[in-house]
């Protein structure tokens, strides 16, 4: 028997149909990753499937956990009594899952049958299950690092003895090394208690790794199903081949990466007919009238003109032929410290690097590791505590250095017309007005989105305008903070292909900050890693991948997933 | 389909009704100072007078209508004016910081720690009334909540990244705080400012009640408040018809401002 089964899933919004005519089966044991991009309606099936829906959303369709049946028509009092016991919730962020104010063993024990009070041998075990040391128990979630407080959320959504798990991105906020740890452990738990798992997932890589099936998402519609091993070797969808060949690889640097056109509709934007048709370089007419509906055996498709065996190959890796460095440094960075506290670990600790002139160069690390705090003091945003910044050249003020930052809503000002926005900055350059049309076309914008705010724009046309404003006072440097973290991976494949374009045609230097390898790998050529406010490693990307010296650089990557 | 909005729909019959009086009161009350001692004090239903008539003959009902004016005018005045002095010195101790934030925040502080409605009244005493006096003591007084909510406002805006952004292309501190700051801050200032009209409404007619503000003889709800209070036996409609008046005029200016207000938050909480 099924541990989970949904027939008919649908959930309304306030804007129309978040999530259309979904089916959907776990077995005991099993890992089923549904995979998507935002606003494909993955995140609104696990708050449907929990009875967690946000007011003014609506779901119908029937649910089965074990041998209780669920009518989802009936509204989140369905879910009472089985919510946690039957079915529980691992979310994204441990911070905001955990309540700020309780002991963490106080949390699971809470959550334990029948409330566990005073229950305490109880609660060590489970600690014990998740690899946490006792006192955690007595510690709140502020005291504990990421990784541990997804631990002890992944203790108290287990407290319950759950039949299904869903993990709605349980991992996504975690650095690689943590992700794989926790994930680990809940392969392990997984088998133990022979639990079904519903994990929900942006990234491939963990979905390839971890899942025996897996389900593709978009704009609330089920694109493809079926065996972990098989839906992105050899996908059926078009939609499916485009995010598996959009997803920039490890292990060369492509020309140019295949990015599917466009980007995913909001709500109100979901097209009549295949709702991937807009998007999709095979759809014709009938695509755009007619709505495919999932069918097959073990390998399910919804769509019109699916790919045949053999029409999926892998992009032709184009070896990159990379232009050695310049001679002449733009930036020297040397000695550079920087505390926040007195009593905190550094920041930067006497961190060395150059830039040439023309030359991409990446800094990868996780988070703590200064990798931010170099840029802003870069930028002139921080001030270090000692060491030196060396500009070669006379450029002062804003042609020297521009920052593009990670989450492009926040960095576009709501109340400014794009228009506005990049005038000021040609202005900050020295530079007439006139320029803004050839601005936006330079990353390929319309020029009629001179006129419009920030919030009519979708992410991905942000970022764009982000970097546009950046490029304006024609600065000697770009630094980008994590430029595509924020981006759906169908959307991040064409702002990695226009800042290849931008580098060739404009000559510039680039400092590419991310923890992501494959992102950076296909920028730049040199980086350096970063680890606890040190230069830990640098060199050449590829011999950095093919030999890497130093332990931390090994274990990272190790630990990209499904790779 | 997006839910219809019942609050600033209910909210929005009587001030509307309030501005008709406010424009035209010299039309539709223009025997509002008419005095007939003849007549004297008569109650409510009386021939000709719906409200009946105070003891100088005057009809309330066309009183009440051309005492909106001066009841609504004063409060305007003050939370627009509070609001730009809040605006302006908040944005300043909210963006530079250091010793300037030091002191308009000890300065906020200190104007806090008053006692609003005595201070206008010493205030109003000591240099002989006047309802324009009140007005500016109540502007000054009514400042510190508007200095701090911009302040806040302000504090929270600085540290995303478009303004750092700003900070990058070298853009002056003025052009910061004035062209990308005080846009984003705006809305929370005018919900405030609304908040601030209904607060003012009550505090000019109480001053009006003790006899500061309007001159003796001109119509106004807060005065007309306390000449009525003799009355009572003889024509409830002298205190209840302003009084209700002032009840409906702030609580309706409170419902739109919370309504407001409610709505940048959550716009606020989307991005």
């Amino acid at each position: 028997m099924n541990a989970l089964e949904l027939v008919d899933l649908r959930v309304t919004g306030p804007g129309g149909p978040i999530v259309s005519r979904m089916d959907l089966t776990v077995a005991p044991g099993e890992t089923v990753a549904l995979v998507g991009e935002s606003g494909s309606g993955k995140s609104m099936t696990a708050k449907a499937l929990t009875g967690l829906l946000p007011r003014g959303v609506t779901a119908t369709g029937a649910m089965r956990l074990g041998d209780t049946e669920v009518r989802l028509d009936d509204g989140p009092s369905a879910l009472v009594g089985l919510r946690g016991r039957r079915i529980s919730l691992l979310l994204q962020n441990p911070f905001t899952s955990l309540s700020p104010v309780h002991r963490c063993g106080q949390q699971i024990a809470a959550a334990l049958p029948g409330g566990g009070r005073g229950d305490t041998a109880e609660v060590l075990r489970r600690l014990a299950e998740v690899d946490l040391p006792a006192r955690v128990a007595r510690q709140y979630p502020f005291e504990l690092s990421g990784g541990m407080r997804q631990r002890v959320a992944l203790a108290a959504s287990l407290a319950a003895d759950p039949l299904v798990l869903i993990g709605d991105e349980p991992t996504t906020a975690l650095d690689v090394t943590t992700q794989r740890e926790v994930l680990n452990l809940l392969a392990r738990i997984q088998q133990e208690r022979s639990m079904a798992v519903l994990l929900i997932t942006h990234d491939l890589g963990v979905a390839r790794e971890r899942a025996d099936r897996i389900l593709v998402m978009y704009a609330g519609r089920l694109m493809e199903s079926g065996p972990g091993a098989d839906v992105f070797s050899s996908p059926l969808h078009p939609y499916t081949s485009g995010l598996r060949d959009s997803e920039p690889p490890l292990a060369v640097r492509l020309e140019r990466l295949p990015a599917i056109v466009g980007s995913v509709p909001r709500a109100w934007e979901i097209p009549d007919g295949c709702v991937f048709a807009p998007r999709c370089s095979r759809a014709d007419h009938a695509c755009t009238v007619n709505t495919p509906v999932l069918e097959g055996g073990q390998r399910r498709v919804a769509c019109w003109k699916p790919l045949a065996a053999g029409e999926h190959a892998q992009p032709t890796a184009v070896a990159f032929t990379e232009t050695a460095r310049r001679d002449d440094d733009l930036v020297v960075v040397s000695n550079l410290t920087k505390r926040f506290g007195p009593d905190s670990p550094p920041a930067l600790d006497d961190v060395h690097i150059t830039v040439a002139a023309g030359e991409a160069v990446g800094i990868v690390g996780e988070s703590g590791s200064g990798k931010t705090t170099l840029a802003r003091c870069l930028i002139g945003l921080e001030r270090a505590d000692s060491g030196t910044i060396t500009w070669a050249d006379g450029e002062t003020g804003a042609r020297r250095a521009q920052i593009v930052f990670q989450d492009p809503t926040s960095a576009l000002n709501p109340a400014m017309t794009i228009e506005a926005a990049l005038a000021e900055a040609l202005r900050a350059g020295g530079l007439d007005r006139s320029e803004v049309p050839a601005l936006l076309d330079l990353v390929g914008l319309p020029v009629a989105y001179a006129r419009r705010r920030p919030n009519a724009l979708s992410g991905g046309e942000q970022q764009r305008v982000a970097i546009a404003r950046a490029l304006a006072p024609r600065p000697r440097l770009l630094i980008c903070d994590e430029p595509v973290s924020s981006l759906d991976v169908s959307v991040q494949a064409q702002i990695l292909n226009l800042m290849n374009e931008l580098l060739d045609e404009l000559g510039i230097a680039l400092l590419f900050i991310t923890h992501d390898l494959a992102v950076v790998r296909q920028v730049v050529r040199r980086v350096y890693v970063m680890h606890h406010g040190r230069v830990v490693e640098s060199g050449v990307m590829d011999e950095l991948i093919s030999a890497p010296q130093h332990d931390y650089t090994r274990q990272l990557f190790a630990s990209v997933p499904g790779r | 389909m997006k839910r219809l909005p019942i609050t600033p729909l209910v909210a929005a019959v009587p001030l509307a009704v309030v501005a008709v009086f406010v424009v035209g009161a010299q039309w539709l009350a223009p025997d509002a100072t008419t005095q007939d001692i003849y007549t004297g004090v008569t109650p409510p239903g009386t021939d000709g007078h719906l409200f009946g008539t105070d003891q100088l003959g005057r009809d309330i009902w066309q009183l009440s209508i051309a005492g909106a004016g001066s009841a609504v005018i004063g409060p305007i005045v003050i939370a627009i004016g509070s609001m730009m002095l809040g605006l302006l010195l908040g944005t300043l101790a909210g963006y530079i910081g250091g010793g300037l934030d030091l002191v308009l925040s000890k300065y906020a502080d200190l104007l806090l720690a008053l006692p609003t409605t005595l201070i206008a009244l010493v205030v109003a005493g000591l240099v002989d009334g006047g309802y324009w006096v009140t007005v500016l003591v109540l502007l000054v007084l009514f400042s510190p909540t508007d200095i701090r909510i911009a302040r806040g406002a302000v504090m929270a805006q600085a540290t995303r990244p478009y303004i750092e952004s700003a900070r990058v292309l070298q853009l002056s501190r003025t052009r910061i705080m004035f062209r990308h700051i005080l846009p984003n801050v705006l809305p929370i200032a005018l919900a405030t400012m609304l908040l601030n009209v209904a607060f003012a409404l009550v505090a000019m007619s109480a001053l009006s009640f003790l006899g500061f503000g309007v001159g003796p003889g001109t119509p106004d709800w807060g005065r007309q408040l306390s000449d009525g209070r003799d009355l009572i036996g003889q024509n409830w409609g002298a205190v209840v018809v302003p009084g209700l008046l002032i009840i409906i005029t702030a609580a309706a200016i409170n419902l739109m401002g919370d309504w407001l207000q409610e709505r940048f938050e959550q716009r606020g909480a989307q991005r």
